[in-house]
C-alpha cells in the first residue's frame, strides 16, 4: 500500500508525458530567510489539453493555507495582490515566477530548509488535482 | 589545441579579471579573491549620477538597538533598500543580489554598508531584522523607527510604501518601492537599481564608486 501511494507520488513528481489537463515543472519553494513561517512557491504549467482551465486553489500538509498572489511593477513599485484563479489557456503555458505570480505559503509548521521538498495538491477549476513535490532552494 | 586555447584565454581572463578587482577594492591585505572565475562583468554600464533632489541623513535604530546615523559611516558607501522581513519575494532576491555584489566585487561588509529598512515595525522587532539579515551573511544594517520616523525617510528618499493590513487576518503584505539606493562615500545618493538589474550590472555600477 505504502509502496503503491510512494510509485503514485513518485509518478506525479516526475510529471511523465501523461494524459495530464495539466504538467507542473520546476516546482521550487523559496528557503524562508531566518526561519519565517512564509515562503513563496514558483513552478511552470503547461495545460496540455485543448481545454481551458484555471488554477484555483492549492494546499500542502507544511502550511496552514496557501494564497495565489500575483505581483505587478511600474515604475519602481511593486504591488502584490491575491487573486482567485490563474488561467490556463487550451495549450497554453503559464509560469509562476519571482517578481510575478505565486503561490504564498503561509504559517509553515517547520520552517522549510535548501534540500527539503514539500507537498503541494493544486486544484485546477475542472475539477482535477495535481500532486507536486517542490524542492526547497536558496537565493534568486 | 582548441580547447587548451581556450584555457588559456579563460586563465588569461582570469587573472586580469582578479588583478583589476584587487586594484579596484583598494585593498591592502591579501584577503582571498572570491570572483566567480566564469563571470565577466558587463562593461558598458551608465556613469554614476547626481539626485540632488533625494536622500541625505537621517537618523534610526538598528537591530542591535542602537541609533544609527548615515554619517557614522564616515566615507564608506553604502546600499540602502527598503523592505520588510515579511516579504516574501522581492526583498529576499534583493539581498541575494546584494550577497552576490560582494562576492562578485571581492568585497567586505566594511567595504559597502549593506542597509535594510523596514517599511513595517511593528512585526519587524530588532530580534527579528537581525536574524533575517543575519541569513545574507553580508552584515546588513537592519533600521527601525517609529512609523513617522520611518516616513521621513521614505520620503527623503523618494520611495514609497503602503501596509495592506486586512480585517480577518493577521498575515498581511505590503506594497513598496523597489529601488535600491547606492550611497557614496559622501552620503549622496549616486544611482537607483531597479528590481530588475543583474548582480552583474549592480556590481559592474557599484565598481565606479572605488
Amino acid at each position: 500500500m505504502l509502496c503503491g501511494v510512494g510509485l503514485a507520488l513518485l509518478w506525479v513528481a516526475c510529471e511523465s508525458r501523461d494524459e495530464s489537463l495539466v504538467v507542473v515543472r520546476d516546482a521550487w519553494v523559496r528557503e524562508p530567510p531566518g526561519g519565517h513561517p512564509i515562503a513563496a512557491a514558483y513552478m511552470t504549467m503547461v495545460n496540455n489539453s485543448d481545454m481551458a482551465t484555471a488554477l484555483v486553489s492549492a494546499e500542502s500538509s507544511a502550511a496552514e493555507r496557501i494564497e495565489i498572489h500575483s505581483m505587478t511593477h511600474e515604475n519602481g513599485k511593486m504591488r502584490m495582490r491575491q487573486v482567485e484563479r490563474v488561467p490556463l489557456p487550451a495549450g497554453g503555458r503559464v509560469v509562476l515566477e519571482s517578481g510575478g505570480l505565486h503561490l504564498m505559503l503561509m504559517g509553515l509548521s517547520n520552517p522549510p530548509r535548501a534540500g527539503d521538498s514539500i507537498d503541494l495538491t493544486l486544484r485546477f477549476a475542472d475539477g482535477s488535482v495535481r500532486a507536486v513535490s517542490a524542492s526547497v532552494r536558496k537565493g534568486l | 589545441m582548441k580547447k587548451w586555447a581556450s584555457v588559456q584565454r579563460g586563465l588569461c581572463v582570469l587573472t586580469c579579471g582578479m588583478a583589476l578587482l584587487s586594484c579596484a577594492s583598494d585593498s591592502s591585505d591579501e584577503a582571498a579573491v572570491r570572483v566567480e572565475p566564469t563571470v565577466e562583468l558587463p562593461r558598458d554600464v551608465p556613469p554614476l549620477k547626481d539626485y540632488g533632489g533625494i536622500g541625505g541623513s537621517f537618523e534610526l535604530q538598528d537591530q542591535r538597538g542602537e541609533v544609527f546615523r548615515l554619517q557614522q559611516l564616515e566615507g564608506r558607501p553604502a546600499m540602502l533598500f527598503f523592505g520588510y522581513t515579511y516579504c516574501p519575494d522581492i526583498c529576499p532576491v534583493t539581498l541575494s543580489k546584494m550577497a552576490a555584489v560582494y562576492r562578485l566585487l571581492d568585497l567586505q561588509p566594511t567595504d559597502l554598508q549593506t542597509i535594510f529598512i523596514t517599511v513595517d515595525p511593528e512585526r519587524d522587532t530588532k530580534e527579528k531584522l537581525a536574524e533575517y539579515l543575519a541569513y545574507f551573511q553580508i552584515g546588513a544594517l537592519g533600521l527601525t523607527g517609529t512609523p513617522d520616523k520611518i516616513d521621513a525617510v521614505v520620503r527623503q528618499y523618494g520611495g514609497y510604501y503602503t501596509l495592506n493590513k486586512q480585517e480577518e487576518s493577521a498575515d498581511y503584505f505590503a506594497d513598496h518601492s523597489t529601488y535600491t539606493y547606492l550611497i557614496d562615500q559622501q552620503g549622496q545618493v549616486r544611482f537607483l537599481f531597479r528590481h530588475g538589474d543583474s548582480p552583474e550590472y549592480m556590481a559592474a555600477v557599484s565598481r565606479q564608486l572605488f
